[in-house]
């Protein structure tokens, strides 16, 4: 299974430090499947820009805390 | 795996049960015989239309009942691997279609030209039923 995305994230994290809120549980929070939270986690999905800042609502951290991108050379 | 995803497999795989179906029904009425003179127009729409539109929709609702706590959400990944699928169909489909255009020019025997359409539209929606599954296997 490879990763198309460079979109790296902290989901994981986030989600174990708001109480080990489930993928289902924030699935529904954002409005998609639990495997598109899945695959977001994974690398496999870059995820819009609205459902990006929609996560991030959903921890209460900014974009940048949520979701990182390797800058050029990197 | 989404409801979507599920219907994608049932797709793929009514695709090619149609496929062997209707090749079946056409070779036994051939029965060794010329094949391009056996009547075709009721096997093709019995076995290679009909049939399967019916499986479809049997195996979408057997599916959606087997896994109904899934639910049948169609988030936006679901939208973007269905419109990359359908895209990548299009194109095989479009350049499928030069060979019955071909025929058709060449003034074939209907057989022919009917058969070939058909195998554009058979394997343009398995080909955009497998980039479905490859992407929602490997990602998007």
């Amino acid at each position: 299974m490879g990763k198309p995305t460079k979109v790296t994230n902290n989901i994981r994290r986030l989600r174990f430090d708001a109480g080990e809120m489930t993928q289902a549980e924030l699935a529904d929070r954002v409005a998609v499947t639990r495997q598109t939270v899945m695959a977001i986690e994974l690398g496999r999905y870059s995820p819009s820009l609205e459902l990006a800042f929609q996560i991030s609502e959903v921890f209460g951290v900014p974009l940048e805390d949520v979701f990182q991108y390797p800058k050029p050379g990197e | 795996m989404t409801f979507e995803e599920r219907s994608t497999w049932v797709g793929a795989i009514v695709a090619i049960g149609g496929f062997v179906g209707y090749v079946s029904a056409l070779l036994a009425r051939a029965g060794g015989g010329d094949i391009s003179e056996v009547p075709f127009v009721d096997l093709l729409l019995i076995y290679g239309i009909g049939i399967p539109i019916l499986v479809t929709i049997v195996g979408v609702v057997v599916v959606t009942a087997i896994w109904h706590r899934d639910g049948q959400t169609k988030d936006q990944r679901d939208k973007a691997i269905d419109r990359h699928g359908e895209y990548v169909g299009g194109i095989v489909l479009a350049a499928l279609m030069i060979a019955p255009f071909g025929l058709a020019l060449a003034a074939v025997d209907t057989f022919w030209i009917a058969h070939a359409m058909y195998l554009a539209f058979m394997l343009s929606a398995l080909t955009g039923a497998i980039v479905k599954i490859v992407v929602y296997r490997r990602g998007f």
